[in-house]
């Protein structure tokens, strides 16, 4: 037993491939903030030095300065990018 | 115990009279359409707000308010770098899967997750299998809630543990049977806003009680200097954690399927992306400012009768009083959303994938309310009685059953509704690989597996391989089904005819 469809039923189905290539670019922008926050905070981590307005230097450069790098390429990536279409 | 304010018991009570409101005034606001579709989805026509707002209250659990503080006391700013992953948690929850889900749910009709998995391979094993891994996981993560609810009880009224439990189970258990998922999301989006609050106050005032930043660093160095290391003190993050928890919580949170029933609620695709654009900026708000309470709470109280009362304890000596009652509402709302949340899976679990799905014949509308109601009351009762006996970090609970749950139907999900060539041996090895490997690694090697990864990136790398060589190895889906969740375009020479 199916569950339920809504009622307009299609020959062909949604196309996936732009929510792909979504998931794609979401994917590479995770693995983008990956190798910045893990690579700069183990970095500046093992060389020790005074903090910046009281924070410690590795936290400042290597977590929150990507964070708010990363913020605006989430608003980018959502404001900018068309709609699937097909289904909506 | 921290000497909590005799006023918080009243910001309590209104507190929980204005969730139920809120869950009434939902329950009026029913779009019809049958009992199923508006319990489980709301009928699907959930928007932006409260769309993004329930999706963030219900990723933001007992954990985060509760255990992730209790770390960053313990730990210091290392707990900064353990949940960095975060940064990206919204653009990969939502870019990951949400368009797509919110397409096939619209398109099949799909009203919980193991639906999706279900109807898309035509079987009832996939259905009754995610449907039992998906009871067992949430139910332990409901656990969690309850533990780190009847703490903030404990130490803001002074309520005995096993009342704060019984309490908990009871409250959210009712409005949760009571309005379904549009209550759930209603009240969700109330306790986002109460979370965000509570703890931009709690920051607020506990940095001006500890004299400034500069004062918070002086006041960590003179306890030790590893507080403010990235690796933390014991060896608690060394490079491989750090790594491994970058990919745990973007993707387990992505994997997580009481969120992704989320994307089946929503109303279109528009309003997908507006909630993710809010959600962005809400984590950005919440999620560092959660960390810096946690390192406040070790200036301003560094000793603790229990671990996980950093963050209560936390608000009891930076708030002022008048304003602590109010203010401890922040993890209440955070652990209640999540409880509510995940209930409503678990009961969707039994009520519609283990019994109405696989009943021998048609299934009266009141029959299947009725085991929903009953389902909900059940893992309720299951839960509060599996809390009694709570560990010492409650973040590990939440960690193996949110990692867990990930493990198990990330990559199933991802090829599932990706992946043409994806078929039901496929997904049964995927679910299978990815429990099973997270099981063995954890019982066998705890938190460390191979390379002093965390088990969740290789039970995620074991489930993708037996999603792909499943796949291989089994039959193509037949066209016509395929039909329904890709164009005929993408099908190509997938399918058989």
């Amino acid at each position: 037993m199916m569950a339920d469809p809504e009622p307009a039923a299609a020959v062909s189905g949604p196309d996936s491939r732009p929510a792909r290539r979504q998931a794609l670019r979401a994917l590479a922008l995770w693995a983008a903030a990956l190798v910045l926050t893990v690579g700069t905070s183990a970095w500046l981590g093992s060389r020790p030095d005074g903090p910046l307005l009281g924070v410690p230097r590795w936290a400042a450069w290597g977590v929150l300065a990507p964070w708010l790098l990363f913020f605006a390429l989430h608003l980018h990536f959502f404001l900018a990018r068309p709609g699937t279409g097909e289904g909506q | 115990m921290y000497g909590a304010a005799p006023e918080a018991r009243a910001a309590f009570a209104v507190y929980i009279a204005l969730t139920f409101l809120l869950a009434y005034l939902a329950r009026r606001q029913a779009a019809g359409g049958g009992f199923l579709k508006e319990f489980f989805v709301g009928g699907r026509t959930i928007g932006p707000w409260v769309l993004g707002l329930t999706w963030i209250a219900t990723s933001a659990s007992g954990g985060s308010f509760i255990g992730t503080p209790s770390l960053a006391h313990a730990n210091g700013w290392s707990v900064l770098l353990w949940i960095s992953g975060y940064m990206v948690v919204a653009t990969l929850g939502f870019g990951l899967l949400g368009t797509r889900i919110a397409q096939l749910g619209k398109r099949t009709g799909a009203l919980t997750f193991p639906d999706l998995l279900r109807d898309r391979f035509d079987s009832r094993a996939i259905g009754v299998m995610s449907g039992v891994a998906m009871l067992v996981l949430h139910t332990s993560f409901i656990v969690a809630q309850y533990i780190a609810g009847a703490r903030v009880l404990e130490v803001a009224l002074g309520v005995p543990y096993a009342w704060g439990v019984a309490s908990f189970a009871v409250i959210v258990g009712v409005y949760t049977a009571y309005g379904g998922f549009r209550a759930v999301a209603w009240t969700d989006s109330f306790q986002a806003v109460v979370m965000l609050v509570g703890v931009l106050l709690t920051a607020g005032f506990g940095l001006y009680r500890a004299g400034g930043l500069q004062a918070v660093h002086d006041g960590l160095a003179a306890q030790s200097p590893e507080l403010l290391s990235p690796v933390g003190p014991a060896d608690f993050l060394p490079l491989p954690a750090a790594i491994s928890f970058f990919v745990i919580w973007p993707l387990a949170v992505a994997g997580q399927p009481a969120l992704i029933t989320r994307f089946l609620a929503c109303k279109d695709v528009a309003s997908l992306r507006r909630a993710a654009v809010l959600i962005g900026c809400y984590v950005l708000l919440l999620y560092p400012a959660i960390i810096f309470v946690g390192i406040l709470g070790r200036v301003l109280v560094p000793d603790l009768a229990a671990s996980d009362h950093a963050m209560p304890a936390t608000i009891v000596a930076a708030v002022p009083a008048a304003l602590a009652g109010l203010v401890l509402a922040a993890p209440m709302a955070a652990i209640m959303s999540t409880i509510s949340s995940f209930l409503l899976v678990a009961a969707g679990a039994i009520a519609r994938d283990l019994y109405q799905r696989n009943a021998r014949g048609p299934v009266s509308e009141a029959r299947v309310r009725a085991v929903t109601h009953a389902s909900i009351g059940a893992v309720g009762l299951a839960g509060g009685l599996f809390a009694l006996r709570p560990p010492e970090y409650l973040q590990y609970i939440v960690v193996f059953s949110g990692t867990g749950l990930a493990a198990t139907f990330l990559f199933p999900t991802l090829l599932a509704v990706y992946w043409p060539r994806m078929n039901r041996a496929g997904c049964l090895a995927g679910i299978c690989a990815g429990f099973a490997s997270f099981l063995v690694q954890y019982a066998m090697s705890g938190t460390r597996s191979l390379f002093a990864l965390d088990p969740f990136v290789w039970s995620l790398l074991a489930s993708a391989l037996a999603c792909w060589l499943g796949s291989l190895a089994g039959r193509t889906e037949p066209r016509a089904l395929l039909l329904r969740y890709f164009a005929a375009a993408e099908l190509g020479g997938a399918a058989d005819r």
